[in-house]
């Protein structure tokens, strides 16, 4: 396989000195889905940012797609990787909603009917083409959420990074970012997260990375949602499903249940064997 | 823009579709010249004159004259200030101990004078804002070459208002849940204190905010103040015709007219 995202020995203070990344190890396979898990403050965002050459590595390096990231090579990296913000209202600032989807491609300096051709794909792929005229901030926060997603797509990032994607989404607007989400994976897309949300990351993800206090403390496949002394230390908890099924001893050693499909799927066969 | 204008500037009349540098630079020229002007009368009919056109492309005048009323609060309390500091014939006085405080014919002379330059800047903007949309202003600037980082200013100075009055908004609803009374007298102390405090607050995030913003323009590529729209060549199609130049023309010639008429001594 092939990485697209490397991070090597990584260290990152902020100006008033707090070390919000303590030697960060990491790396991210081409088109898997990857979601960062960590506590409130464990350094998500603060990695993230790397990603983007918004930061730049104050120790160690950060490779995308074989280019390091410096100072000379950020905006070069960050037509590579698409960043989607926490708060839609810090990246939506135009007066429409096309016009904002448009200010990447513009940046890029591409012709006017490519930018055009873009944005009309960009709205498409997060459904909003209905919303191309309006005004941003008369938008629903979900609505704004998907302008701010087109607005990176409209760039065709190989990458696509999203700092807490779902925080504050009702779950409508949770699941059909999960159905974006799904669709950017199948065109290839590489799609990284940062959440503190172990359900979501367990019944998305297929790569977990778990952040605790500015270091990587496991990587893995999903099976690491379920380790206790991952959780623990990482100061998150199991995954709801499997909290279920931690009150029933396990007959065969097999791991417990994280998705509601796989719940569904050993309850059916739970039953028979009572039966 | 807000929904008022924005609905508005969505119609269409000769005037919606001029041009937009052209309207741009005719309602800056019509400022300046009824600005100059300086007889009541001339800039009574400067006035009347935006206000017959702001009705003819379906403008309602009331909501419009309710929004005058706030910016002329502002302007009008320097108005009020005029006839107290000119000097000249005394038309009211009031004695108070050792203080003598008069007003002056000149002083309400000037004061009705800038009052009215005042209203038909305002109504010369407002006929912009009514007809054209706010992009489209934002556009015409940048096509009138106007500096990028001034055009940029107007544009996230306006969008951001819209941010911080939400943040406004939920920050007094915050303390009013924790039983803050808003419309107490700010006489009292603790009031002004925790007004104080509101807008200092306010003050820290909106910085806060503009970082992240910023940020979030660099990481789709935005190469550093100043270098926004310069891949926006001008169309042929966006070509001024010969036609918007003419009511340009038209509309900076009425208070031109005025201007020579006043001039000729012929009124004022
Ligand atoms: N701009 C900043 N200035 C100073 N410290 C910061 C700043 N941003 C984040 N931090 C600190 O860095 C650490 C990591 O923060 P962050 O990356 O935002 O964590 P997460 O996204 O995982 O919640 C925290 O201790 C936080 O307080
Ligand atoms: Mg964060």
């Amino acid at each position: 396989m092939v990485n697209c995202i490397e991070v090597r020995d990584l260290f990152f203070s902020y100006e008033d000195g707090t070390q919000a990344l303590k030697g960060i190890n990491l790396d991210i396979e081409k088109s898997t889905r990857v979601a960062i898990l960590g506590p409130n403050g464990a350094g998500k965002s603060t990695l993230l940012l790397h990603f983007n050459a918004l930061n730049l590595p104050q120790a160690g390096n950060v490779y995308v797609e074989d280019l390091e990231v410096t100072k000379k090579t950020e905006k070069l990296v960050r037509t590579k990787v698409g960043m989607v913000f926490q708060d839609p209202d810090d990246q939506i600032f135009s007066m429409t909603v096309r016009e904002d989807v448009s200010f990447g491609p513009l940046n890029m300096g591409l012709s006017p009917e490519e930018v055009q051709a873009r944005v009309d794909s960009a709205l498409k792929a997060v459904r909003i083409e209905d919303l191309a005229e309006k005004a941003p901030y008369h938008l629903s926060y979900g609505q704004k959420k998907r302008v701010a997603i087109a607005g990176v797509l409209s760039m065709s990032p190989d990458i696509i990074i999203l700092d807490e994607p779902f925080a504050y989404l009702d779950p409508r607007g949770k699941c059909s970012l999960l159905e974006i989400l799904d669709d950017l994976s199948q065109k290839g897309k590489t799609v990284v997260i940062a959440t503190h949300d172990v359900d979501l990351a367990a019944e998305w993800a297929n790569r977990i990375v778990v952040i605790q206090n500015g270091k990587v403390l496991a990587e893995g496949d999903k099976s690491i949602l379920i380790d206790p002394i991952v959780i623990e230390q990482a100061d998150l908890e199991f995954p709801t499903v499997t909290k279920i099924f931690l009150e029933f001893p396990s007959h065969e050693r097999e791991r417990f249940p994280m998705t509601i499909k796989e719940a569904i799927t050993r309850i059916k066969r739970m039953s028979n064997y009572y039966r | 823009m807000n929904n008022f204008f924005e609905q508005l500037s969505n119609k269409q009349t000769i005037i919606h579709e001029l041009d937009t540098r052209v309207k741009i630079i005719s309602v800056v020229g019509f400022i300046l010249i009824s600005s100059s002007l300086q007889s009541f009368l001339g800039l009574a009919v400067g006035a009347a004159f935006l206000m017959i056109v702001l009705k003819l492309v379906g403008t309602p005048i009331s909501p419009i004259l309710r929004r005058l009323a706030w910016i002329l609060v502002f302007g009008g309390a320097l108005i009020a200030l005029f006839p107290f500091i000119t000097p000249g014939k005394e038309i009211l006085a009031w004695q108070l101990g050792t203080l003598k405080i008069s007003a002056t014919q000149e002083g309400v002379d000037k004061a009705i004078l800038l009052f009215l330059r005042l209203l038909s800047a305002v109504l010369a903007v407002t006929l912009l804002n009514a007809t054209t949309g706010f992009r489209e202003v934002i556009n015409g600037f940048r096509k009138l070459h106007m500096p990028n980082i001034l055009v940029s200013i107007i544009e996230f100075t306006v969008r951001y208002f819209f941010v911080l009055g939400d943040e406004l908004t939920r920050m007094k609803l915050a303390r009013k849940a924790r039983g803050y009374d808003l419309n107490q007298s700010i006489i009292n102390r603790k009031a002004l204190m925790t007004i104080t405090q509101l807008i200092a607050v306010l003050f820290i995030r909106s910085m806060e905010r503009a970082e992240r913003v910023y940020c979030a323009m660099l990481a789709r590529g935005y190469g550093g103040v100043g270098s926004n729209g310069e891949h926006r060549p001008v169309k042929r199609s966006e070509r001024v015709q010969m036609a918007d130049i003419l009511w340009g023309i038209g509309f900076v010639c009425f208070t031109l007219s005025i201007k020579l008429l006043e001039a000729g001594g012929i009124i004022g």
